[in-house]
């Protein structure tokens, strides 16, 4: 298949926001894709290279590909740069400068898709020296070779700016409408149905090229490629709860944690998928390591929540302390052993060959627990079969007590198989909800900004606060504010706050976080948030009612209103916002959504 | 397996001609000498370059590829002066190429060979043929550089022209068929062709006195030159650019 015929797809999507029509346009293109190179042709529509779980990215800089375009058109980086100001993207700008291009010595063979697959794949896998010479080199030979429109989108695509609007959904429907026959809701459902067991549309689009709907039989769950997780409702009360579930119900432990697919393979190092099917393995050295031992036999598919405990009391910690690894690449190691962690397994998806994702789940609970050699770092979910709306409120108690957010609540039906992607009442999720926002605002001091990005590009787009601690006269970090701004403000704020920057945190601010610049402590903002919780990253009121924990503000922002007539001693005092904890800490109790006054970890 | 021994003036002329298309390059060995093929990544311009075996003041080779960072030969060359001899070895298996002068050794890493562009060389034979001195056409391009970034070539039965023409300015260098070493034109031909590329190559030619131009209609540009003493030639390819309307 020539690239040209994706090329003038993309036209077409480009000139249409209707889904509908990109849909139509899609469905009667994708059958002429050869076999062999329908899952190339989904993986480019969608701007990528490989299934989105893998996480390749091309990374091409602009500049490289402005170097590129140089090199075949005859005009200098810098001036492609000009040209591409004028059109704001260049992508146009390759495209014109194309259709100027000089004449060549030799004629270009027009591009393949599979070999302009390949000349991609080689740019997405260079690394290291010499790689960005690589990028250049393949990207200009394929620029010498690409008709303007390829160009064009040739362009967009290494950027990552190809943003058509072929969005997996548009997909799987286009799917359905080419290959599903007379009855489009039908085959539309069981395409997803075997999208969500893979999450490998290129593997879809083949077997469907290949057999139709039919052959999406041969789908399975296989080690590597994510299932995507199942997920619960909710209901407002235990009550209502246990009526969904009359069949029987268990209850699991909800953690406040991460919730992880791992996928361990018969030989080698395991993978762990997010909930966002992200391979996160990587900030999970120990995990990694631990799993094969942990598990009587594999391959194996398991999914469960990571959660940071204390080394000492094996108490639960707070979800953030996870957090803080998040793509983090060095220190690894000195955070595992700071925030260590328990992997707590609720669902076994795949043991040995067989899938298990058609068992009921009281099926697969049962093999789960066959499975697992529990050890200090994988062990199982707390879990308790419940007879009654008594045991079903103290099972939510003890939940509570021992630091998670709520339960899940898991029906015991012989139709309780696992539905990949699908939320339903099969899985029902209760909360200690937080209903009641602060009532009161909270004045605190501005002591440090983050440059915005995107439309906020050259303003600030956040700001690091504080509240004033008037015992060692400092000011104590809150939180990050960011919302309720409008442009204009912004801007305001910007310009009134520029001259006020400083090099170093000013000595009386104590603050973890560092912004991009430190301010001298003097303008006051009025916010609001949802509730303050314990927080080891926030300084305000340090220590007082948590050792190693600060206070914060969840869901800050900013109400409008500029407190010029507050000096920064008179903004709200640490005291105060340890009074305003402890009335929300009472409420909740009061309500019988239990939090003991000495806190229990916060959500 | 590579091993030779060439004079610094030699060595840099060919490192200099080449280097004004490319910054890597694959060096194709034989029994008989070397031969460099580049081309620049719009494929515009192409440079085929020989250099004999006599051309060495010492060689022994055999079918063997070499990927040159022309750079870094540079960087070899500024430590010679002229009269310097220069030692070139390499025998594939340690991915080092030893070059050497005076008490220096270097030993330089190689590029894979697989991915240097490995052009093939269309076959221009263009209906006119002029020979004439470096130096007029030397300054013919320097003088057209400050008024485009086009030069048009004609070759009549009568005489051989350079025209170049900016928006207020124009520049004509015209030389009678009684002045130019030879002249083949049975009618006149012409083509205009980017200044860039041109007026690089010629300026990197420093030892022949005479080049020799091929020029059609519309029809890309040929020139040939030697260099080493005759032992080496150069034959350079450029594409025409061609008004639009």
């Amino acid at each position: 298949m020539r690239l040209s015929e994706l090329a003038e797809l993309y036209e077409r999507i480009e000139g249409t926001s209707k889904r509908l029509e990109i849909r139509h346009l899609l469905a009667e293109v994708i059958p002429t894709v050869p076999e062999a190179e329908i899952d190339l042709f989904l993986y480019l529509l969608q701007g990528q290279l490989r299934p989105e779980y893998e996480g390749i990215e091309l990374g091409m800089a602009d500049s490289l590909a402005r170097k590129a375009l140089a090199l075949v058109s005859g005009g200098s980086g810098d001036s492609i740069k000009e040209l591409a100001k004028g059109s704001g993207d260049l992508g146009d700008t390759a495209r014109e400068l194309l259709e100027h291009r000089p004449r060549s010595l030799d004629d270009a063979p027009p591009l393949e898709l599979t070999e302009t697959y390949q000349a991609l794949w080689r740019m997405a896998r260079a690394t290291g020296e010499g790689s960005q010479e690589v990028k250049v080199r393949t990207f200009a030979e394929l620029m010498r070779r690409a008709s303007p429109v390829e160009a064009k989108h040739l362009v967009r695509f290494v950027l990552g700016k190809l943003r058509l609007g072929v969005k997996e959904m548009t997909l799987l429907d286009a799917l359905a409408e080419a290959f599903g026959g007379p009855d489009f809701k039908e085959a539309r459902s069981r395409i997803e149905e075997a999208f969500n067991v893979t999450s490998d549309l290129g593997e879809i689009g083949r077997r469907l090229r290949q057999g139709g709907l039919a052959a999406l039989r041969e789908v399975r769950v296989a080690v590597g490629k994510p299932v995507r997780p199942m997920l619960a409702e909710r209901e407002p009360s235990l009550a209502a709860v246990l009526k969904r579930m009359p069949e029987g119900a268990a209850f699991e432990y909800k953690y406040d944690g991460l919730r992880i697919q791992a996928h361990v393979p018969a030989e080698g190092s395991p993978r762990l998928f997010s909930r966002r099917l992200e391979d996160i393995g990587a900030q999970f050295p120990e995990l990694l390591a631990a799993l094969p031992s942990s598990l009587a036999s594999r391959p194996a598919i398991v999914e469960g929540e990571c959660v940071p405990v204390d080394p000492e009391t094996g108490d639960l910690r707070p979800f953030q302390e996870i957090s803080r690894r998040r793509g983090r690449k060095h220190d690894l190691e000195k955070y595992a052993e700071e925030v260590p962690i328990r992997y707590l397994l609720f669902d076994l998806l795949l043991q040995g060959e067989e899938s298990l994702l058609g068992l009921p789940y009281p099926e697969r609970r049962r093999r789960l627990e066959e499975l697992l050699r529990p050890s200090g770092q994988v062990g199982l979910a707390t879990r308790r079969e419940i007879g009654g709306l008594p045991e079903a409120e103290s099972f939510f108690q003890e939940a509570l007590a021992d630091g998670c957010e709520g339960i899940m609540a898991k029906s015991m039906a012989p139709g309780s198989t696992y539905r990949a992607g699908a939320r339903g009442f099969w899985w029902i999720k209760y909360k200690r909800e937080y209903t009641h926002e602060l009532a009161d605002t909270i004045d605190v001091v501005v002591v440090g900004a983050f440059w915005g990005r995107g439309k906020r590009a050259g303003k600030f787009g956040a700001f690091l606060v504080a509240a004033y601690d008037p015992d060692t006269e400092t000011f104590a970090t809150l939180c990050k504010v960011g919302s309720g701004f409008d442009e204009e403000s912004l801007e305001k704020l910007t310009a009134d706050l520029r001259g006020r920057a400083v090099p170093d945190r000013p000595e009386e601010v104590t603050s973890h976080l560092v912004p991009d610049v430190w301010l001298e402590p003097s303008l006051v903002l009025e916010i609001r948030g949802a509730e303050l919780s314990l927080s080891p990253v926030h300084r305000a009121a340090f220590g007082r009612l948590r050792e190693g924990f600060g206070l914060a503000l969840r869901f800050p922002r900013y109400t409008g209103r500029l407190r010029e007539d507050k000096a920064p001693e008179q903004a709200t005092t640490t005291g105060e916002l340890v009074r305003l904890y402890q009335n929300q800490v009472r409420k909740a109790a009061a309500e019988g959504t239990g939090e003991s006054s000495e806190g229990s970890p916060p959500t | 397996m590579f091993k030779a021994r060439v004079k610094m003036e030699v060595l840099r002329e060919l490192v200099d001609v080449v280097s004004t298309l490319v910054t890597e390059t694959k060096l194709q060995v034989s029994v008989d000498g070397i031969e460099v093929k580049a081309v620049d990544p719009s494929h515009v311009a192409m440079l085929v370059l020989n250099l004999k075996k006599t051309g060495f003041e010492e060689f022994t080779g055999d079918s063997t590829e070499i990927g040159i960072d022309v750079e870094k030969i540079k960087d070899v060359l500024r430590l010679s002066k002229p009269g310097d001899l220069l030692n070139l070895a390499y025998d594939g298996g340690k991915g080092k190429l030893e070059v050497s002068v005076g008490k220096i050794v270097r030993h330089m890493g190689v590029v894979d060979p697989a991915g240097i562009t490995d052009p093939k060389v269309p076959n221009v034979n263009p209906p006119g043929k002029v020979v004439l001195k470096t130096d007029e056409l030397r300054q013919g391009i320097r003088g057209s550089e400050s008024i485009s970034d086009h030069v048009t070539l004609t070759l009549d039965p009568e005489f051989f022209s350079m025209h170049s023409e900016g928006e207020n300015d124009r520049l004509d260098l015209k030389i009678p068929k009684s002045e130019l070493t030879l002249l083949e034109a049975k009618e006149t031909v012409k083509s205009m062709y980017p200044l860039d590329f041109f007026s690089s190559m010629v300026k990197s030619i420093s030892s022949a006195e005479e080049v020799t131009i091929f020029v059609g209609n519309e029809y890309p540009l040929k020139l040939e030159f030697s260099f080493a003493g005759g032992r080496g030639d150069a034959r350079f390819l450029l594409a025409p650019r061609v008004e639009e309307d």
